[in-house]
């Protein structure tokens, strides 16, 4: 039975996890209207899995979980379908997929419909997307898609918010938005529980802090400075600018339009040196995704002219579409051509070696971005453009993956990102940033 | 990129170019009466089908522009090749004989009948579906609809994206289709989770759709132009 009816959302948690696989134990927390439960660790730890226990979802994808959930005051066992998608939003770390409407218009108006409402122009004003009402999701960038699930938080009115790495993909601007947002839902009493491998931006609100480690807890209380430095490192990467050795491409008077839509780039010319980390920035929407694409091959320009030199690869912010493989072992063998020995020594440098015999779709999403750069780094290619490398990713995996993409500018290739991550701007040689 | 992955874009294009646009604005009747004026062309007088090209040609512009009527007339041309190529190759064999002109009607006749099927799904619009379900009772059901068209292009991107980063792997096409595959499946299960409980709440209300008289007006006038041409030419 549960005594307090404030705290809409309780957890305790025996064991969850996926058979044979990962598993999180002794899990305890609740967390009351209008207060905040950061939940934070490093990548793979556990985190998304408390999630899924949390939602309900762990058995959809194969998973077991011991002990109770209660949302909105019911068990998460006995709670009707209704119930719980009534009582909780929840954004996951891979915006794209909870999207369900083809357009962003019909995403929305379907949001509404479920709670008995009719949708008008008012909704897309208020909750800022009007601008995006007709765009069609699948041609979204993925701070669009956060922003479309965003506006939903606005108008589903819901008790209990539920983020999993929230600001991944989000502009500056968007992440002060979010804040505002989030400000907004505590004074309405909504609960918010939220994952995030970067507590310090938080600190504002002082929440409850959950930290994991290897699927155990390591701390449960009252936001402290000194957990928060005891866990979260944030030292800026220290390195020398380095000078270019040529030029590895150039892009001149480079047009570009998807089908059926407008122009997202528009004369741009850009050189890209080899023996260089370049960091394309820029808001949501303006274009740095199919900057890499273009400037990898991906994609053609609409008008204007790419020269390369050599041989380029892409990794795009959702790895599964780069592996050929299905387990980081297979991936990275086909990679270095057969040569274990490489391939351990890689997989070691990227602290992959844990999970190379685990299926990929099953890693967590900052060990599936290891894998991708890993084997892209055993293939020896001329040019690396990476989009979002270090996204979601906790302190010490963001570091790993920054001195690799560091690594590949030492040895004379030419390396270009897309972020909105602070700790990948400092590690770059060189800054391109897009305007809208 | 690849022959495959070019298919793939066009067939991207053909289908999914458009959201909520053009002629799916266009009243239910009139794409019903536009659907039986292109029944009864090709079953009663198929012979006569390729005078009606034109016609679908414009109506292609006015839906979605000369994008998609390329993307279209390339989709027609390939099947309409395929299929007179394959008939004049059997011809070869003495089976019967044909003429030039015959092969060139063959391909004409099948992409009219390629562009009428793409210009009918493209004027179905997964929100007029979504409502019509919900009026028939089926209040759960209704948001497969939307789901459908989502995961159709999202899977179809993700797997040309798949296709693409192999072909910079230097991947050969087909050792590259079972992850690409994988990408599609990948993709559907993900949507399921994080909208499992989503898709099992009862739409409550229709989703509003803007009608255009315009281009309701311009597929009745399609149909009756249609038919006319059928029974003068």
């Amino acid at each position: 039975m549960v005594s307090a009816l404030s705290r809409v959302l309780i957890a305790n948690i025996a064991e969850c996890g996926y058979n044979g696989g990962f598993t999180l134990r002794d899990v305890k927390f609740s967390v009351s209207e209008g207060e905040i439960l950061l939940v934070t660790g490093r990548s793979g730890s556990g985190k998304t899995t408390l999630v899924r226990a949390v939602m309900g979802t762990i058995r959809v994808v194969g998973g077991y979980l011991n002990g109770e959930v209660y949302l909105c005051n019911q068990s998460i066992w006995g709670i009707k379908s209704e119930d719980i998608y009534n009582c909780v939003v929840y954004i996951p770390q891979e915006p794209w997929y909870a999207i369900l409407g083809y357009t962003v218009y019909t995403e929305i108006c379907h949001v509404l419909a479920l709670k008995g409402y009719i949708c008008s122009e008012a909704e897309f004003n208020i909750s800022g997307i009007s601008h995006l009402a007709d765009r069609l999701t699948y041609t979204l960038s993925a701070g669009e898609t956060q922003r479309v699930l965003w506006a939903e938080v606005l108008l589903k009115k819901s008790r209990v918010l539920i983020l999993d790495e929230p600001l991944v993909y989000l502009d500056k601007n968007a992440k002060m938005n979010v804040k505002s947002i989030i400000e907004r839902a505590l004074k309405e009493d909504v609960a918010v529980l939220l994952v995030d491998h970067n507590p310090v931006f938080w600190e504002n609100f002082e929440p409850q802090l959950l930290h994991l480690r290897d699927g155990k807890v390591t701390y449960y209380g009252k936001w402290s400075h000194s957990i928060i430095e005891q866990f979260a490192t944030n030292i800026p990467l220290q390195h020398e600018i380095r000078t270019n050795r040529g030029i590895y491409a150039e892009l001149k008077n480079v047009w570009f339009k998807y089908p059926g839509g407008n122009y997202v780039l528009r004369n741009v010319n850009m050189t890209i040196e080899k023996g260089v980390l370049t960091a394309i920035t820029g808001p949501n929407g303006s274009g740095k995704t199919t900057l890499l694409k273009l400037a990898s091959g991906i994609l053609k320009p609409s008008r204007g002219v790419i020269t390369r030199r050599g041989s380029a690869i892409y990794i795009p912010e959702n790895p599964l579409l780069y592996f050929t493989k299905p387990t980081p072992r297979e991936e990275l063998l086909l990679a270095s051509r057969s040569d274990e020995f490489r391939a351990l020594d890689i997989a070691e440098y990227f602290s992959i070696k844990s999970v190379l015999d685990q299926p990929l779709a099953k890693l967590s999403s900052g060990e599936r971005k290891r894998v991708a750069l890993a084997s892209a780094y055993l293939s020896g290619f001329d040019a690396y453009f990476v989009d979002e490398p270090t996204g979601g990713l906790d302190y010490e995996s963001a570091m790993v993956v920054l001195s690799g993409l560091r690594e590949l500018a030492e040895r004379g290739k030419a390396v270009v990102i897309a972020t909105h991550d602070e700790r990948a701007v400092k590690s770059s040689d060189l800054l391109v940033e897009l305007r809208a | 990129m690849g022959l495959f992955n070019w298919l793939l874009s066009v067939i991207y294009k053909s289908m999914f170019l458009t959201g909520d646009s053009g002629l799916r604005r266009a009243h239910v009747m009139s794409k019903v009466l536009f659907t039986i004026s292109l029944v009864f062309v090709y079953t009663l007088y198929s012979e006569k089908s390729p005078i009606i090209l034109p016609v679908l040609v414009v109506l292609g512009l006015i839906h979605a522009g000369i994008e998609w009527v390329i993307a279209i007339l390339t989709l027609a041309g390939l099947a309409g090749l395929y299929l007179a190529g394959s008939a004049y190759l059997l011809s070869l064999t003495g089976l019967y004989t044909m003429i030039p002109l015959q092969v060139f009607i063959i391909a004409l006749r099948a992409m009219a009948i390629a562009i009428s099927i793409m210009l009918v799904f493209n004027t179905i619009s997964p929100i007029e579906l979504y409502n019509t379900l919900y009026l028939l009772g089926a209040k759960y059901f209704s948001s497969y609809t939307l789901l459908l068209w989502r995961l159709i292009p999202l899977g179809l991107r993700n797997f040309i994206d798949s296709l693409t980063v192999g072909y910079l792997k230097k991947e050969k096409t087909i050792k590259r289709l079972p992850s690409a595959t994988a990408s599609i499946i990948e993709a559907g299960w993900f949507i399921e989770e994080y909208s499992y409980w989503r898709l099992r709440v009862k739409s409550k209300t229709q989703i509003p759709l803007a009608r255009t008289t315009l281009h309701t007006l311009i597929l009745l006038i399609s149909s009756l132009i249609v038919l006319l041409l059928i029974k003068i030419l």
